[in-house]
Formats: structure tokens, sequence, C-alpha cells
């Protein structure tokens, strides 16, 4: 479903991305984990279509450049980015109409789901950023996008709002999207997680699958330590 | 041991900023370039001064104008420090100076001097004004540097006094409307004084206005007409009057400090909401957004965008967020502009509208450079939204035509009344000043094209400025061929309207089409 072949990115004479490639199947979830700096927003800035690079990503088998691949994803931002001058229910509908899409009140589920259908009227202005970044996750599910990127997304969220969206990310998996989430926190992804790749100066270390016979092995944390704490690390690609 | 500490503090940050020059040399090449430019403003100056036909104007219309400029710009500060707190420090202090144990005073005195340098960056705007001042009235650089020192000082000032009342009348609304209501009335008093007496003298305005400016009720305007008393009489060589206003000026400033540093009121808690919102806005900046210049309190009003489909949405969105942005018609930024703009024909009267309408065109740069589709680009949905590219660029810039053409009507119908300008000239100037709108955008999409996100601030403005000269030459030229070639369409000022009308369109439209596809990244 998403397809990421040979992706290098330089910014000036700084290399942010060394020739990755990896792919995400439908009802994959794929993590992208690392220390600040690694390369990870870098890439899945990229895959959204937001910057120039050398290589190829292909959406559901389109050019992610393209119009086709645009209907199909979807990308929450590490900072979200609402307009100040629109309503939270002004967001949404912003969305509907740029999408095309028809109102079936999916709108309002999402908002009521992420306890944002009473501050509906609310300016984005006046929103707190954990409440921008709940309004940004559900701008990007309203067209009901196939393959989604994440970056950072539990940040700033308060506690009901982390446990929605795992179970979002749960649902979306049965659903067979493809999902990549770019994350630091490493427990926050455990209990989901098909495979994890780790980002060390713009490369991929070590990618783990989540397995019964790759679990016998290090845990994904412990790779993680190994890996970027200078130890040799055992890669399993 | 706490001078130690800050002195410390101060020093280090004079010492890394001044070594990030040599670090990042492009630094140091715009601090030549900006030197370059004020010594070209200065050979300008003395080159316009030897003119056969120069009219050296009344010294007290600067003086008059000066106060008026303090005053606003004072006045500005008082307002916005009242309604939402004024602050000297840093979040950085905020964290680390006010848990520590070092004496509230001299934490004080630190964010002071801290403040006066950012004080000075604020008037530099006005060391570019030397040709003008120096042709009209004779000033020499030195009385530059004296307004761009007294300008400076009216602003921390402001920032102080802001400070000073805000921990007096933070903890209640009624205090801090009382506060505000207070310099209304006597913002409102100066006004009726002068607007009385321009009526009972309607037959010489200027003067009218230059006696008024320098009169004893404008100059007692507390801190902001004493700094303008200061620096009036030391430009007209009225040494002991000087003294005095800088004295009264020194012992209101001596009075707020002993006043603060004695105060068993705490200020902390009333500077952190504004180092918050500074820092807020400097973290936006970081990230490439510009904050949106909206009121504090958003007025929704009538909810929902209610037309458009795919790209043809972002029109009706900006058409929206238009009208929750300002109370008036206009971007506030603009308004400013205008009414300078509407300032500057009272004084170039006699010099016909080209002058007046380059000026227009001037602060037209910077009023372009904030508009709704250069923001649009700071966020992903343009470039996720699945639209053809050049649809959504077409959409998103539509509501510049509106919008530029409302701001340019707004700007020469109210020159044209005061110059007396024919209404076909007027007409022709307001469509010359349109195309201006979009040959700025193409200038903003060139730059997108070429550089993406990837400049930093300063190389933006600086390349953006570049770019705007090198696309209005076709205009230009045109302009001056016809001039040196004796072709006049109708008068001078009607040649060089259609001439940059002519040329502005098709290098706009033909900038706008080859970067069609900017909207496929939104290289960050």
């Amino acid at each position: 479903m998403l397809k990421v072949e040979h992706v290098t990115k330089k910014y000036g004479k700084l290399l942010a991305n060394d020739d990755i490639s990896f792919f995400v199947d439908e009802g994959q979830i794929a993590v992208l984990v690392g220390p600040n700096g690694a390369g990870k927003s870098t890439v899945i800035k990229c895959i959204a279509g937001l910057l120039r690079f050398d290589g190829n990503i292909a959406i559901g088998g389109f050019d992610n450049k393209s119009v086709d691949a645009k209907r199909l994803i979807g990308y929450v931002p590490e900072m979200p980015a609402v307009y100040d001058l629109l309503t939270i229910s002004e967001h949404m509908e912003f969305i509907r109409r740029a999408y095309r899409l028809p109102d079936d009140g999916y709108d309002k589920y999402l908002l009521e789901r992420f306890e944002l259908w009473d501050k509906k009227d609310k300016p984005g202005k006046e929103l707190s950023k954990g409440m921008q970044q709940k309004l940004s996750i559900c701008c990007t599910l309203l067209h009901r996008p196939r393959v989604i990127v994440f970056d950072e997304p539990l940040i700033g969220l308060d506690p009901h709002a982390i446990k929605e969206l795992k179970n979002t990310f749960t649902e979306l998996k049965q659903q067979g999207c493809a999902l990549l989430i770019s994350t630091h926190m490493l427990d926050s992804v455990e209990d989901f997680w098909d495979v994890a790749h780790i980002m060390m100066n713009g490369r991929f270390a070590a990618t783990k699958h989540n397995t019964t016979e790759e679990n016998g092995e290090k845990s994904l944390e412990e790779l993680f330590f190994e890996i970027t704490e200078g130890k040799t690390a055992e890669v399993s690609e | 041991m706490n001078g130690n500490a800050l002195g410390y503090l101060l020093h280090t940050k004079i010492r890394n900023q001044l070594a990030g020059f040599f670090k990042k040399p492009v630094r140091l090449i715009y601090i030549v370039v900006f030197v370059g430019l004020l010594v070209v403003t200065m050979i300008g100056g003395k080159e316009g001064a030897t003119a056969s036909d120069r009219v050296i104007r009344d010294i007290s219309e600067l003086t008059a104008g000066l106060n008026a400029l303090f005053i606003l710009i004072f006045s500005t500060t008082l307002f916005g420090g009242l309604s939402k707190g004024s602050s000297f420090f840093r979040m950085s202090d905020v964290n680390f100076l006010f848990p520590s144990p070092l004496n509230k005073r001299s934490i004080l005195f630190y964010a002071l001097i801290q403040q006066i340098w950012s004080s000075m960056l604020i008037g530099i705007f006005i060391l570019f004004q030397y040709t003008m001042l120096h042709v009209s009235y004779n000033l020499s650089v030195l009385g530059l540097f004296l307004i761009f020192f007294v300008y400076s000082l009216t602003v921390f000032l402001g920032q102080t006094l802001a400070m000073f009342l805000y921990t007096y009348v933070s903890d209640s609304d009624k205090k801090k409307n009382a506060a505000k209501t207070a310099l209304y009335i006597i913002i409102a008093g100066l006004l009726l004084y002068i607007g009385l007496n321009v009526l009972q003298n309607r037959t010489e305005i200027i003067k009218c206005l230059a006696e008024v400016g320098n009169s004893l009720p404008v100059v007692l305007f507390p801190f902001a007409g004493w700094m303008g008393g200061f620096a009036g009489s030391l430009l007209k060589g009225e040494y002991l009057h000087s003294a005095f206003w800088l004295a009264l000026s020194a012992a209101g400033f001596v009075a707020m400090l002993i006043a603060m540093s004695r105060s068993k009121r705490e200020y902390y808690e009333d500077v952190i909401s504004s180092a918050e919102t500074m820092q807020n806005a400097v973290n936006s900046m970081k990230d490439g957004i510009t904050p949106e210049a909206s009121p504090r309190v958003i007025k929704v009003g009538k909810e929902g965008i209610d037309k458009g489909e795919g790209a043809s949405v972002f029109f009706y969105k900006h058409l929206l967020e238009n009208r929750r942005a300002s109370k008036v018609l206009v971007k506030p930024m603009s308004l400013l502009f205008m009414v300078m703009t509407i300032f500057f024909a009272v004084f170039l009267k006699g010099e016909g509208i080209l002058p007046i309408f380059i000026f227009s065109v001037y602060m037209q740069i910077f009023s372009v450079a904030v508009g709704r589709f250069n923001r649009e680009l700071t966020k992903p949905f343009i470039y996720l939204v699945p639209e053809p590219p050049f649809k959504k660029m077409l959409y998103a810039l539509a509501e510049t035509m509106p919008t530029e053409l409302i701001e340019s009507a707004l700007v020469i119908i109210p020159v044209s009344v005061i110059l007396g300008t024919p209404a076909y000239v007027c007409i022709l100037c307001i469509i010359a000043r349109l195309t201006f709108s979009f040959l700025f955008i193409a200038s903003s999409l060139l730059i997108e094209r070429i550089w993406g996100g990837s400049l930093s601030k300063l190389a933006g403005i600086f390349i953006y400025l570049l770019a705007d000269i090198l696309l209005a030459l076709p205009g230009i030229a045109l302009a001056i061929s016809l001039s040196i070639g004796g072709i006049s369409l109708f008068s001078s000022d009607l040649t060089v309207f259609i001439s940059l009308a002519l040329m502005n369109i098709p290098v706009a439209s033909l900038v706008i089409y080859l970067c069609r596809n900017v909207l496929q990244y939104a290289e960050t």
C-alpha cells in the first residue's frame, strides 16, 4: 500500500535520509523509532508529499505527488497546523468540501470521539496545543484515508485522547489501512506495532518484526538502546 | 554575586551574538548590505540636497510630525501592554531567573538593559528616511540619529510604563478599563484640540498642524510629548528647553523604577503570560508559521464556509477568514499603511500623485507578504488536498483580487481627493497598484519555487525585495523609455501608470504560470 524506494533527502550538506527503502502493507502498522535528528520526520514529510527528494514513493500504486495518491493519504503533522480564524466545525467543513465528501455525519462522530463536539464553535486560535492536535487528527481521518502517516501523534494529548487514538490505530488496521507512526515513546506503540524501523543518522539501523519468532529475541526497547547507545546491533533484515 | 550572574548572562549573550556573525557569515553579509543601503540613502540625500529647485520646509512641520509619531507609538505600546501585559522578560528569564535566589531588583535592571537593545531595533526604519528628511528639512546625519534614539527611547518608556501600570491594574478588569479609558480621554482631548484648531484655520492646514503639533498641550503628553519636546528643541537649537524635557522624562522614568522596585506588588505573575505569548510567537516563526494578526478575542458571528467544492473552497475560506481577522474591510497592517500614505499625501501635496503612489506601492510590498496566500503556504492542507496544483493555486490567489482592489481604492481615493487628481488618473492609479499585488505574489511564488522554505527569515525578506525589484523592472523600463522618447499618453502620470499596468500583468502572469506546480511540495 505504501512503498518507499531508495529515498534520499539532503538539506544543503546535511544528509537527512540516506537511501531509505521500506513498505507498509494493508492492515499493517509500521513504526519509525529513533533519537532526535535521526530523520524520522523528514521521511514522513517526503511520504506526505511535502518535500522534494530523490527516489520513489508510491501510495496505492500511485506516485505520491499525484492527485490519486493524495486521495488515499492522510498526514498528521508533529506541530498541529490549524487555522486561527476557523472554528472546529468549520475545519471539518473545509476538509469535507476540499475532498468533496458527503455530509454523512462522520465529522460529528470523530469530534465526539475525541471530545471536541462540545467545543465545535471555538476558533482554532483559542484551542490548546492538545486540542489542536486532536483537531488535526480528526481532519486527517475525515476523508477515510487508506494510508496514514502520523508524526509523533501522541505528544500533547490527554490520557483519554491517547486511549482513543490507540483504539483508532487498531480499528484502522482492522479496516485494512496501512499506518506509519513516528514516535519517541517506545512504550506507546508496544501493544500494536507489526514492524519497527529503528533510525539513526538518516538510515535504518535495524528493522524488527513483531512475530513470535522474533519476539523470542531482544525486545524492541532493548534493541533500540543497544543501537542508539552505540553497542553492536543485530539487524534482522 | 547577583550582579556577577546577571552580568555574565548579558555579557555571554552579546558575545555569542557577535560570534554568530562569524560562525554564519551570511549574517555578516546582511549587516554589510544593511550598512550599504544606509550609505546609499545618505548619498541620495546629499545628492537631492544639491537640486537647484529645492525648497527647505519649516522645521516646525518635522518636530510636529515627530511629536505625533512618538505619541502614536507610545500609545500603541501602552494600549497593547495594558490589554495583554507587557514584558521585558523572555521565557528563559522566567524559567531560570524568577525561581532563582537572585535579587528581584537586579533582575529588573537586567531586563531593562536587555530591552533597550530590542527597542532600538524597532526604530531602524527611521534611518532610511534620511533622503526625504534631508532634502525637505535640511536634517543632518546627527539629527537623524537623534530622532532614531529618541524614538527608541519612547518605545522603551512606553513598555516600561505599560509594565508598571499593568502590575497595578492586572488584578481587576475594572482597573484595566479605567486605565485605558483615561488614556482614551487624553488622546480624544488632544485630537479635539487639534481638530478645532484646524477647523479655525482651514486655509493653511499644514501651517496650522505644525503650530498645534508643537503646542504645549501636545508636548505635555506624558513621556511621548516630553521626548518629542526634547528632540524638537534640540533640532531647533533650543538647548535649555531640550534639557528641561529630558530632565522631566528622566525624572518620570526614575520615579517609575523606584516605585516598581519598592512595590510590594509581585510583577512576576503579570509578565509570565506575555512572555509565554512571545515565546509561542517565536516558536511559530521557527516552524515557518507567521502568527495571524487577528483580534485577541475572535468574534465568530455567522458560522460556516457554505460554498466551494475541491480547490474553490480555499477562496471561500479566505473570505471567511478575512471577515473574522479585522472589524474593518482591510488587514490591520494595511490600515496602518493607508493612514501613513494619506498622512504623507497631506505633506507632499505639491509633488503630484506619483511620489505618493510609489510610497503606497513600497508599503504594499509588506502587506502582500503577510496576505492570505502566503499564510496558506505555511499549512499542509493546500499541498494535501487532492486537486490539480495550478487549480489550487488560482483559487488560493483569487481572494487577493477583491482584497487588494478594496485596499487600493481606500488608499488612492482619499489621496486623489487631497491632491485634487482627476477621476480617470485615480482609477488608473488604482489599477496600476492592483497589478503590483500580483507582481509581489508572483515574486513570493518564484522564491517558493526556487528555494522552497529552506531560506532563513532574513534571507527570505532580502530575496523577496530583490525579486520584487527585478519583476517590476520591465514596467519601470517602459515608463522611462516612453518618457525619454517624449511619448506621453495623455499626461506624464498616466504614462507611468499605463506602462506599469501593461508590463506588470504579463510579467506576473508568466511567473505564476511557470510556478504552476509549486503546490506539489511544501519544502520546509
